[in-house]
């Protein structure tokens, strides 16, 4: 079988023409519906981001002025860190006087009598001297033993225990030295 | 001649759509890039709305706090005065002496010493009293209302049954 026309070929070619004319709108008729959907999608996009984005900055606007309200805050807590910070560089991390004067205070036996206490922080250098009478040398060692003990002091030493005189009944004569402990550092007094 | 128009209605209406087709992709692709900076923009703006939410709840926890800083503020002027007023580091030592039974018996004010952001008042003091007395009063000068960092106490047995403590201190002004 045999596909005949009798048409007049520039007939046939302007219809094949046209045909393909016909398809090819047809493509670009489908591409730019989807270009069409996909603009106006995009578009849709945009509003909504450009909402999103001016929800943002007004809830930004906000938080601002509220911020620059309290900002004063901000200054007085600065003042008081500047303060606080001067304070206690000038007040050094020496003992607690109080804390270590009683420590020491409430270890002395009833058979020592206290000739001197010193105590010096020069520096770094924090240390701690005692001079006193005891019955015995027992009791000193018993008390040597006891300052060991304390969390104020440390490297607790004994320097000499001696009687005064070359009689056994008479009092014992000793000195002690001592580092001092660093104490908890300055703080704000309190109400 | 019909068949010719409609040729040429046929061709421009494919030219008209395809360049609808362009303006549309070109629209799309500006669009698209708006949006990537829209997105730059919202991410910043998320991030800079965090960082103002954090400080702002911590100037919230500060305003809860407002009479405690008000109060410290204070205490830290009084601590480190703008002059020596060495008038009332007098007038305190007397009243923390007598508060506890002390003896003031001496206060002794040397060079004053000028340093980078602080001055110091170096102070000899000496009291005589009871040893418990002392403790109370030295605990008393180091909570006080001003700042005094002792450095030097020697404590010494008088014949009577009270002490004697020579304190070397430094008070402080700005």
């Amino acid at each position: 079988m045999y596909k005949v026309s009798l048409l007049p070929k520039y007939y046939i070619q302007e219809n094949e023409l046209r045909k393909r004319q016909y398809k090819l709108l047809r493509i670009t008729l489908m591409v730019m519906c989807v270009l069409l959907a996909i603009y106006t999608l995009l578009i849709l996009m945009h509003a909504s981001k450009k909402n999103e984005l001016i929800g943002l900055r007004r809830e930004n606007r906000e938080l601002l002025k509220n911020i620059s309200e309290l900002e004063y805050l901000t200054a007085l807590n600065n003042d008081i860190n500047t303060l606080y910070n001067r304070a206690k560089n000038a007040a050094g991390n020496n003992p607690d006087w109080d804390k270590l004067i009683l420590s020491i205070g409430s270890t002395v036996p009833e058979t020592v009598g206290i000739i001197n206490i010193e105590f010096n922080c020069l520096g770094e250098t924090k240390t701690g001297l005692i001079r006193g009478l005891a019955i015995d040398h027992d009791t000193v060692s018993d008390w040597l033993e006891t300052l060991n003990g304390l969390s104020e002091i440390s490297d607790v030493k004994c320097v000499f225990s001696t009687q005064s005189q070359e009689n056994s009944d008479d009092f014992v004569q000793f000195e002690i030295t001592m580092n001092l402990n660093t104490g908890s550092g300055y703080m704000v007094p309190r109400r | 001649m019909k068949n010719t128009n409609r040729k040429d209605a046929g061709a421009q209406f494919l030219v008209l759509s395809a360049v609808f087709c362009i303006v549309l992709a070109a629209l799309s692709v500006l669009n698209f890039m708006n949006i990537r900076e829209l997105d730059e923009e919202i991410r910043l703006e998320a991030k800079a709305l965090r960082g103002n939410n954090e400080r702002l709840n911590f100037l919230r926890k500060l305003k809860e706090l407002e009479p405690d800083l008000e109060y410290t503020f204070e205490v830290l002027k009084k601590q480190i005065p703008s002059s020596p007023e060495d008038f009332n580091i007098i007038r305190q030592i007397e009243a923390y002496s007598s508060g506890n039974s002390s003896e003031f018996v001496k206060i002794q004010f040397g060079d004053y010493k000028n340093e980078a952001d602080i001055n110091s008042i170096p102070l000899t003091l000496t009291f005589t009293g009871r040893y418990s007395n002392l403790l109370k009063l030295i605990n008393e000068i180091m909570s006080g209302e001003r700042l005094y960092r002792i450095d030097s106490i020697r404590i010494e047995r008088l014949e009577n049954s009270d002490i004697r403590a020579d304190i070397e201190a430094f008070a402080f002004y700005k």
